[in-house]
């Protein structure tokens, strides 16, 4: 148990704050030099006076190699989607399945050898672009054999078969009309 | 007017490029804080080096600073934290031991008062000074910043790290033991205060 008189000083001590009444407690002037608040107050300026600077942005050592690395990717990728889009046709005529035209496989090598010298006749999409498409030729076989000739018929017939090894060709285009029956 | 204006609003108006605005603030915080750290180090240079780390403190975390608690208390928790710091780098416990010699040499007779009347209140004084220095180091700090600081008790309990009644308790210790070194200077001498309390140290 702490004894009334204890307790007095300390309450009186909580209200003072000080534990000396007498004047000896204004004796002790301890306080920082004039020096010493000098170079806190110069510190103090200094600080708010050499802002950080605000450092421009530079980008992370990797961005360089990195973005050299997309661009070339990119510009492959484009390069080979084109090729890839100017090769389909081609290639669906390379591949075509055999679904497609069960009838025209045997004609592949065929049409192979029937054009030796056209080495690349299917991956030259600038030449397949000038022929005619394949109905409207099928058509105009058929006008020629209608109109009897026959032999021009052949020869763009030949030269369908060659560009369009799978397509079907319709009877009318594939033979001559029968010459007329004698009466 | 500056003086009136809050802690907190200095210190915000610092941040802001005012150095006027620390200028009050340091005029108003550098004596009870000076007097905190000389009292805590009983070394007037470690206590000019803890001062200066303590402001050096402040200016950088300006920035950061937000007024949640009083500045004081802000302020307080890092020389707290400094002196802790010092005592850890130096190894001290510092539990007693004072190098009052040379604080002696800062106390100057007032003008017009009597040499014989100086030299008692600078006994006293000196008294006085070792029984804080014999106080046990956790009851001394939470004195000193009860004495200095003008905190309330919670707030340096929060500095503390410690609960309100445990801060309590440390300073009714201490105030406790003061008041027998004052009255026995064989207290002092000896560095033991039997208190009835008979408390253990913290």
């Amino acid at each position: 148990m702490t004894e009334p008189s204890e307790e007095n000083d300390f309450e009186a001590f909580l209200k003072t704050r000080s534990m000396l009444r007498s004047p000896a407690a204004g004796t002790e002037r301890l306080e920082p030099s004039a020096e010493v608040d000098q170079q806190i107050l110069a510190r103090a300026s200094r600080a708010i006076r050499v802002r950080a600077p605000v450092q421009p942005y530079r980008a992370p050592r990797w961005a360089l190699p990195a973005g050299l690395a997309a661009t070339i990717l990119l510009a492959i990728a484009i390069v080979v989607n084109v090729d890839f889009r100017g090769l389909r046709p081609a290639r669906s005529v390379a591949q075509a399945p055999a679904t497609a035209a069960p009838a025209a496989q045997p004609r592949e090598p065929e049409a192979k050898e029937a054009a030796p010298g056209d080495a690349k006749p299917a991956a030259a999409p600038a030449a397949r672009a000038a022929l005619p498409a394949p109905r409207e030729w099928l058509e105009r076989i058929e006008k020629l054999r209608q109109d009897g000739h026959g032999a021009e018929a052949d020869a763009e017939l030949e030269r369908f078969r060659r560009a369009y090894p799978h397509d079907p060709i319709p009877p009318e285009a594939a033979r001559s009309p029968r010459a007329p029956s004698s009466p | 007017m500056a003086q009136d204006e809050d802690d907190g609003e200095l210190m915000l108006r610092y941040a802001r490029g005012d150095l006027r605005a620390f200028e009050t603030l340091y005029r108003r915080h550098r004596g009870p804080l000076y007097r905190y750290l000389a009292r805590q180090s009983r070394n007037p240079e470690i206590a000019d080096d803890l001062f200066q780390e303590v402001w050096s403190r402040v200016i950088t975390s300006r920035e950061r600073y937000e007024p949640r608690a009083q500045f004081r208390t802000f302020l307080y928790r890092i020389a707290h934290n400094c002196f802790i710091d010092h005592c850890r780098r130096s190894n001290v416990r510092a539990e007693r031991g004072a190098d009052w010699e040379t604080v002696e040499s800062s106390l100057a007779a007032p003008e017009g008062e009597r040499p014989e009347v100086h030299a008692e209140h600078a006994q006293t004084m000196a008294r006085y000074r070792a029984a804080v220095a014999a106080l046990p180091a956790e009851q001394r700090d939470v004195f000193l910043l009860y004495e200095e600081s003008g905190l309330s008790l919670e707030e340096i309990a929060t500095i503390s790290a410690v609960g309100p009644e445990t801060a309590k308790s440390r300073l009714r210790y201490a105030v406790a033991k003061l008041k027998a070194a004052l009255a026995s200077p064989e207290v002092i001498r000896t560095g033991r205060v039997v208190t009835p309390l008979g408390e253990p140290g913290s």
